[in-house]
């Protein structure tokens, strides 16, 4: 059970949030002139990174506000909490805490990895 | 033909092992919504029920005619203690509110109050939430919304530090029986 710091509310535990995903993930302008790959990779392609990953979650059963978080996907390990619209926040590393050094991209799968 | 206007539960008030389970039914609520930075929707908001709305998370503020909760940043719910305001104040919020901006919804019929009175409501709560009720809930000016096993609840703190300890439970009309006899069940250990 992770302990999560609404920006709104404070530090209340995982089961009253919703995550919503990857963050930081711009419509594209032009839907029109993309072919079907391009808009498919809008809409279902994600990072699914190994190490800090920057996602959306809901506080949906508190204030029902939208947030976002920088979360260690290998240690569950949460490092930052920021409003929507800000810029995600620098941290130190973007490499994961693994003893045995697996590649970013989850389960050593490269085909999802954005180039 | 009129709808009969009842209650949920069939009891309105049981008491066990010393702790007391009540349903407040009939309690007219207005849902407000606007923008805490707009200056002139605090002002008229202020004047129409004469205090300032409350701004800060997980807050309440009460006189002896509304109640008026935090919800999230933007929303706040009205608990109108004494019913013949409900008409006026709902009037005046439509007729004074910038349309635009702001939105105000009669919300009276959405949810049940259940209020819980006794020396272990604390404890009786724990069986049942998450919530870290000592910390969030630490004074009478507190409220939370969370949930209470599966369901979604707005808990408010009645009592100060000096009395019998009471809390209001809000929740859907739905789920008020299965409230209440997990509440009921959860006595049984209080066995005088």
């Amino acid at each position: 059970m992770l302990l999560i710091n609404c920006p709104y509310c404070g530090e209340r535990e995982q089961e009253e949030f919703s995550c919503g995903g990857e963050a930081h993930i711009e419509r594209p302008k032009n839907p029109p002139e993309l072919s079907d790959d391009q808009w498919a990779d809008y809409l279902f392609l994600r990072q699914n990174i190994k190490g800090l990953q920057f996602e959306r979650w809901n506080h949906s059963f508190g204030c029902r506000q939208w947030f976002n978080v920088a979360r260690n996907t290998a240690t569950d390990e949460i490092l930052a909490v920021y409003h929507m619209g800000e810029k995600p926040p620098k941290l130190e590393s973007n490499d994961p805490i693994t003893p045995c050094g697996e590649p970013k991209i989850g389960s050593g799968n490269f085909s999802t990895s954005k180039k | 033909m009129t709808l009969e206007r009842r209650a949920v539960l069939k009891e309105l008030k049981i008491e066990k092992n010393g702790i007391s389970i009540e349903e407040i039914p009939f309690v007219e609520k207005l849902n407000l919504r606007g923008s805490p930075k707009d200056k002139n929707f605090l002002t008229d908001v202020g004047t129409i029920l004469e205090t300032l709305l409350p701004i800060d998370p997980n807050t309440k503020v009460e006189n002896t005619d509304f109640q008026v909760i935090w919800l999230s940043p933007n929303e706040w719910l009205i608990n109108f203690l004494k019913n013949d305001k409900f008409n006026i104040t709902h009037q005046k919020f439509i007729n004074q509110l910038n349309p635009e901006k702001t939105s105000v919804t009669d919300v009276s019929e959405n949810k049940t109050i259940i209020r819980l009175v006794g020396d272990k409501s604390i404890e009786l709560l724990r069986k049942f939430m998450i919530l870290d009720i000592d910390k969030i809930l630490k004074d009478n000016s507190k409220v939370a919304q969370t949930i209470f096993v599966k369901i979604p609840i707005l808990i408010i703190r009645n009592h100060s530090q000096d009395q019998k300890q009471s809390f209001d439970l809000h929740i859907n009309r739905s789920h008020a029986n299965y409230l209440k006899e997990l509440l009921l069940d959860g006595c049984n250990q209080f066995i005088n």
